[in-house]
């Protein structure tokens, strides 16, 4: 364990859109950076380090720890910048929390954004692909995702009506979040009726491209109560990377984040998580994720994902809810996704989630995930741990 | 670490064409240099290794440095190592301007 525990003590986030014209990078940046500020009754000045991330690329910039200072802060302070891919967002967490769990930083403000509009998602994320193996049939974010879908639908029997409900919860939970980006409930019919991108992945199925920034700050337990009574404390973090070359991932099936899970539910005891854990923000970027990934996370058996969220366990009123926010489906600037999740989570522990708020949440998983399949999971809970 | 000559064995510095003005006077590096005072055998030697001007893989640069202190305070630099290296500082640097720095001190005592 670290030497200090750790609490979110504020956060903010943009309302999410598709595009933002009216800002630059750095006042995306800037407006999370004043909402978390105001939620924790605190200024810069008061803010030990900065923590800044979005994906490597996307917007061009190479220096984003040097580039968004006038937006973060930054400052004469020392900026680290974390970017994983499409685990950015949660990476940003855990870096923050480990600076302060070391002891040696008190507050930190972490960041997480993108500027979707201004960037070219797939040219930057092709890079990410060996050039002579996979570049020219498989690069990209969908294919890997239609292909595990695929493999996981031929072993299991499942459809892509499936997928289909998992849209459906979560575009209707996404109507009760301001910041969402799409704020519109859908139909099974019409999931399936949309355009196919990626067999079994219609256009409905998967994420948007947002534009939106999100800010969480962080506190050591010497200074968070002091700070504010609402408070988010992290139980336990952790995260593993995989293989990068796709012929050697396991398609169906996503273990990085069975292996993390079963190591963090190990450190903090629990054992049966549908009944211990009060709500989940996984990180979801298309549909069948959500039958899927829950398997790993060890909610439900493998092979009953879908089972599992057709009864109904997973809505808002549910044994499990699983995306108040309305997830990654209703709303995706990837760089700050995973630290959404982590936000929205926080929000949940500190009964500010107002429309989406779910009743008496205790504790809690966010998840963060990346291209080649690489997961990250935090656990937060009301009460500070006893560790 | 003002005027530190005297306690600082090394310094690794990146980008360093000019010594950093906490180790020495303003305006008297370029005299303190050419009198050898940061040569191998000086009073404070800066850059064994060579440092950039002899060789800079970007990104890994910093890391370098550090870790030619730790061969410095190990004793294991060969043909470069300066006699009792017993401390030492790596610096990296980024931006045209110098915008951001990171300073290491390291040392043979726990």
């Amino acid at each position: 364990m670290g030497k200090k525990r750790v609490a979110i003590v504020g956060t903010g986030q943009t309302f999410h859109k598709s595009s933002r014209p009216d800002v630059n990078g750095q006042e995306l940046i800037n407006e999370a950076v004043q909402k978390a500020l105001e939620d924790a009754n605190l200024t810069i000045n008061d803010i030990d380090a900065i923590v800044i991330g979005n994906m490597d690329h996307f917007e061009g910039i190479n220096y984003v720890d040097c580039w968004s200072v006038d937006g973060s802060g930054g400052t004469m302070k020392p900026i680290f910048k974390i970017t994983t891919g499409g685990t950015t967002g949660t990476s940003l967490a855990m870096g923050g929390y480990y600076l302060i769990a070391s002891g040696l930083f008190e507050k930190i403000m972490i960041i997480g954004w993108e500027k979707n509009s201004e960037s070219d998602t797939s040219g930057a994320i092709v890079t990410a692909f060996d050039p002579v193996w996979e570049r020219q049939v498989y690069a990209g974010a969908i294919s890997g995702l239609a292909a595990e879908a695929k493999a996981y639908m031929e072993k299991y029997g499942a459809s892509d009506k499936d997928g289909a409900r998992v849209v459906v919860r979560d575009r209707k939970n996404a109507c009760n979040n301001p910041h969402a980006q799409l704020r519109k409930e859908v139909t099974i019919e019409e999931v399936l009726n949309s355009p196919m991108l990626s067999d079994p992945i219609h256009l409905l199925d998967i994420c948007p491209r947002s534009d939106g920034s999100c800010a969480v700050i962080m506190a050591s337990e010497d200074v968070a109560e002091k700070i504010t009574d609402k408070l988010d404390w992290i139980w336990a973090v952790s995260g593993r990377h995989t293989y990068t070359f796709l012929g050697d991932a396991t398609f169906g099936h996503l273990d990085s984040l069975e292996v993390i899970s079963k190591e963090v539910y190990n450190k903090v005891g629990i054992t049966e998580p549908s009944k211990q854990i009060d709500v989940v923000e996984l990180y979801q970027p298309y549909s069948f994720a959500g039958i899927m990934w829950i398997e790993a996370l060890g909610i439900t058996k493998v092979g009953t994902g879908a089972e599992y969220v057709w009864s109904g366990a997973t809505d808002m009123d549910g044994e499990i809810p699983f995306n108040p926010s309305g997830g990654v489906i209703a709303c995706n600037p990837i760089g700050a996704t995973g630290l959404i999740r982590c936000a929205e989570i926080a929000l949940q522990i500190a009964g500010k989630a107002e429309d989406r708020q779910i009743p008496d949440v205790k504790l809690a998983i966010s998840t963060g995930f990346g291209g080649c399949f690489w997961s990250d999971i935090i656990i937060h809970g009301k009460d500070k741990p006893d560790y | 670490m003002a005027n530190n000559s005297l306690e600082e064995s090394i310094t690794e510095c990146r980008n360093c064409r000019q010594i950093n003005r906490r180790i020495t006077k303003a305006g008297q590096a370029g005299s303190e240099l050419e009198a050898g005072r940061f040569a191998l055998n000086g009073d404070l030697p800066v850059n064994p290794s060579g440092g950039l001007l002899s060789g800079h893989p970007v990104i890994a640069a910093g890391l370098i440095r550090i870790a030619e202190i730790v061969k410095q305070i190990r004793g294991e630099a060969g043909a470069y190592q300066v006699k009792d290296a017993q401390r030492g500082i790596a610096q990296g640097v980024n931006g045209r301007c110098g915008q951001s720095h990171c300073v290491w001190i390291l040392d043979k005592e726990k």
